[in-house]
C-alpha cells in the first residue's frame, strides 16, 4: 500500500482498489444515496499503485470519456451509452486480459475515478433527489456485472481485430451484455462474430431471441466442436503489445467515429459464415423465453443433430 | 454432469501427455512436469516469460479409431483459462498408430493463475463434421503459481501487522482473517499477535507442536468454511438452471459439495443451496453441513486426535520422571 502525496504523478494514475476495501465502503446507505461515498482521496490511500497494473495508465482520459457519455446520453436512457463507451474504454485503457482479470482495477475506476458515472448509469431516481444504485456489484463485483469491466470484456470478446464495429452492435443489446457475454460460446471469436452478424441481419430481432439462440448454440457445442468446424487463427500477441505500448503516442478516442483497436488479426470470413449458417439453422428452432416453446416432437431440428441428451455416455 | 452423445464415440482411453516445456525458446527441465499429477508447475518462470510452448501428445486405441463408424478423425489440444476467458485450440498432427502430436502455446498477457489443457478428438459422424468423439481421460493443469507440480492447491498466506494496516486495524486482535472477496482468497496472519509466527513457522518443543497442529487445523477449517460461503454467494440460478461461478469459487464448491451432500451430485447440491438461500431459509442446516465438510477438508479430526495423544504422552512422561 502506498500513500498518494499531493502533487505527485500518483494522483493522476490508475491504481488497484482491493475489493474488501470497496465493499466495506459500499454500505446500503451509500448505495441508496443517503450517505456520501468517501472521497476519492480517502480511497486512494487504500489503493495499490505498485507493480503497475497499467504502466503509465492515467485516470484523466477515462474521466473525460465518462463525462462525455453523460453529456451525450443525458436525454436518453443511460443504457444507450454502453455501445458508445465500450469500444472507447477498451481503446483508452489498453491492457492485456491478464491485467483486466484484476478486479482491483475496475473497483478503482468505479470508486476513485468516476463514481458519479456509475451512479448515473446504474442508479434510479428516488425521492428527495437521491439516486440509488441497487447493487454494490456495479461498483465492485464480478467481471460481467461491474460497470466498467463488463464493457471492457464485451469490447475484447466482440471486436474483430481492430474493428470495434461488432462491439457497438453487441452492446446495443442488453441481453448480449447481461447473458450471452457470460457464455463460453463467445470465447471462440468466429462464434461471437456470427452472433453479431445475426443480430445485425435481424434473424434474431429481440434480445430474448439471441439469448435462446446462444443457449442452443452452446448446448450443441457440447458435441459439435465449432473450433474445428470454423477455425480461428491465434491473435498476434506482439501486435497487441505494440498497440498497448503505443498508448503514450495515441490520439484520444474520437467521439463521433469509432477508434481503431489493436491490429492483432481479423476473424476468418469463411469461419464466420460457416457458423452463421449453422446458427441460422438453430435459430429456426430456437425457443424464446415467454413464447410458447414448441413441443419436443414438433420442433424441427437440423438434420443429424440431436440435442436430446440421451444415448450412451462417454 | 457428463455429456451424453447421441452418436457413437470412442470408448477407450484418450491419453494426453505433456512431454516438453519450452519457455521463450529455452527448453526447461523435466521436474516441472508431473505426469502422475497431470500438472505443469510454472512458478519459476513467473513474471519473466513471454511465451511458453508445451509439446503434447494424444494417444487413442489405434484399432478402435480405425474401426469406428466415423471418418476423418482429427485432434486438437484445448487451453482454457476462466479468469482471462481464453479458450484456444491447437491442431495436433497425426503421427500414426492413434497418436497425435503438437505444441500448445501460452502467452503472458493471456494467462493468469492456472490454465487447463484438454484434448478433443473430432471426426465426421453420420454425415455431420466437427463431432466430438473423445476427450482426454485426464486433463492437465499448467499452474503459474505452483512451485511443485501437484494438484494440491494452496491459498495465499500473508503475514501482516493488523495494527498498522488501515484496512485490518479494526480486527487488530484477531490472530488470522480470511479475505475471500479478493480475486484469489488471501489468508492474513497477524504478525502483531506475539508468538504466533514463532509457533506456526518454527515450532520446536513438543508443546509448541501440539498447539501448532491444532491451530493449523482450526485455521484451515475456518478458511474452508468461509471460502465455501463466499462461493455459494457467488452462485446463481438462471431459468431454473444453476450457474457455476467459475474460478476458485467453483473449485471450492466442487471439492466440498460431495461432503456437504453425500447423496447428491454437485450440480444438484448447489441448486438446492442457491434455492434455499434465495428463499430466505435460516441456513442452520447448511452451516452444520458446511462445518462438517470444512472439518473433513482441513483434516481436523486427525489433528485433534493426534494432539490429544501427544498431550497424554507428555503427561505420562512427566509422571514417570
Amino acid at each position: 500500500m502506498s500513500t498518494a502525496e499531493p502533487g505527485t504523478a500518483q494522483e493522476r494514475m490508475i491504481g488497484r482498489l482491493p475489493t474488501s476495501v470497496a465493499l466495506k465502503v459500499l454500505t446500503s446507505g451509500v448505495l441508496a444515496g443517503y450517505e456520501p461515498m468517501p472521497g476519492p482521496e480517502r480511497l486512494r490511500r487504500s489503493a495499490d499503485f505498485s507493480g503497475g497494473a497499467i504502466p503509465g495508465g492515467e485516470a484523466e482520459p477515462i474521466r473525460l470519456l465518462c463525462d462525455e457519455a453523460m453529456r451525450r446520453f443525458r436525454d436518453e436512457s443511460p443504457t444507450a451509452s454502453d455501445a458508445w463507451l465500450a469500444p472507447r474504454l477498451h481503446y483508452t485503457l489498453r491492457i492485456t486480459r491478464a491485467e483486466a482479470a484484476d478486479s482491483g482495477l475496475w473497483n478503482f475506476l468505479a470508486m476513485c475515478v468516476a463514481p458519479d458515472f456509475v451512479r448515473w448509469r446504474w442508479g434510479k431516481d428516488t425521492e428527495g433527489d437521491r439516486r440509488a444504485v441497487g447493487q454494490a456489484v456495479r461498483f465492485a463485483g464480478p467481471w460481467h456485472s461491474q460497470c466498467f469491466s463488463r464493457l471492457w470484456w464485451a469490447a475484447e470478446l466482440f471486436r474483430d481485430g481492430p474493428d470495434y464495429g461488432p462491439v457497438e452492435i453487441a452492446c446495443r443489446n442488453q441481453d448480449v451484455l447481461n447473458t450471452v457475454l457470460r457464455q463460453e460460446l463467445v470465447l471462440h471469436r468466429p462464434a461471437a462474430q456470427a452472433l453479431v452478424h445475426l443480430l445485425q441481419s435481424r434473424v434474431t430481432t429481440t434480445g430474448r431471441e439471441v439469448n435462446g439462440l446462444a443457449k442452443l448454440a452452446y448446448a450443441a457445442s457440447a458435441t459439435m466442436i465449432y473450433e474445428v468446424l470454423a477455425s480461428d487463427d491465434p491473435q498476434d500477441a506482439d501486435e497487441l503489445q505494440d498497440w498497448i505500448d503505443a498508448i503514450g503516442d495515441a490520439v484520444e478516442a474520437p467521439y463521433d467515429r469509432l477508434p481503431d483497436g489493436p491490429d492483432d488479426g481479423r476473424v476468418d470470413k469463411g469461419s464466420i459464415s460457416t457458423l452463421v449458417e449453422w446458427f441460422e439453422r438453430l435459430a429456426a428452432v430456437a425457443p424464446v423465453r415467454g413464447k410458447e416453446i414448441l413441443a419436443e416432437s414438433e420442433a424441427p431440428r437440423p438434420e443429424g443433430v440431436s440435442l436430446a441428451k440421451t444415448g450412451p455416455g462417454l | 454432469m457428463k455429456t451424453l452423445f447421441p452418436y457413437p464415440v470412442l470408448s477407450g482411453e484418450v491419453v494426453l501427455v505433456a512431454d516438453r516445456l519450452v519457455v521463450d525458446n529455452i527448453p526447461r527441465q523435466w521436474k516441472a512436469i508431473s505426469e502422475r499429477e497431470h500438472v505443469i508447475a510454472l512458478h519459476e518462470v513467473k513474471g519473466r516469460w513471454k511465451e511458453i510452448r508445451i509439446k503434447v501428445s494424444v494417444t487413442v486405441d489405434a484399432g478402435e479409431l480405425a474401426a469406428g463408424p466415423w471418418s476423418a478423425p482429427t485432434c486438437v489440444a484445448v487451453v482454457r483459462n476462466p479468469r482471462t476467458r481464453i479458450r484456444h485450440t491447437f491442431t495436433l498432427a497425426p503421427a500414426g498408430n492413434g497418436v497425435w502430436e503438437g505444441d500448445v502455446e501460452l502467452r503472458r498477457g493471456e494467462q493468469l493463475g492456472a490454465c487447463e489443457i484438454d484434448a478433443w478428438v473430432v471426426a465426421d459422424v453420420g454425415g455431420e463434421s466437427g463431432r466430438l468423439i473423445g476427450t482426454a481421460s485426464e486433463r492437465w493443469r499448467a499452474d503459474f503459481e505452483a512451485r511443485t507440480p501437484t494438484q494440491q492447491r494452496s491459498i495465499k498466506m500473508v503475514w501482516k501487522n493488523f495494527t498498522d494496516d488501515i484496512d485490518l486495524t479494526e480486527f487488530r486482535d484477531d490472530p488470522w482473517l480470511l479475505d475471500a472477496q479478493a480475486d484469489d482468497p488471501v489468508l492474513y496472519l497477524n504478525s502483531s499477535v506475539e508468538g504466533l509466527r514463532g509457533v506456526l513457522e518454527n515450532a520446536t518443543t513438543p508443546e509448541q507442536k501440539v498447539v501448532r497442529d491444532v491451530m493449523a487445523a482450526q485455521i484451515a477449517s475456518e478458511t474452508w468454511a468461509s471460502m465455501f460461503n463466499a462461493a455459494l454467494y457467488a452462485s446463481d440460478m438462471e431459468d431454473g438452471e444453476v450457474q457455476w461461478p467459475g474460478g476458485w469459487h467453483e473449485d471450492v464448491l466442487k471439492r466440498m459439495l460431495p461432503d456437504v451432500f453425500a447423496d447428491r451430485s454437485p450440480s444438484e447440491g448447489l441448486a438446492e443451496l442457491v434455492e434455499r438461500r434465495t428463499e430466505g431459509q435460516s441456513g442452520g442446516d447448511l452451516q452444520r453441513r458446511v462445518m462438517h465438510a470444512a472439518t473433513f477438508q482441513s483434516r481436523k479430526p486427525k489433528a485433534v486426535a493426534g494432539a490429544l495423544k501427544s498431550l497424554a504422552r507428555m503427561a505420562s512422561a512427566k509422571e514417570s520422571v
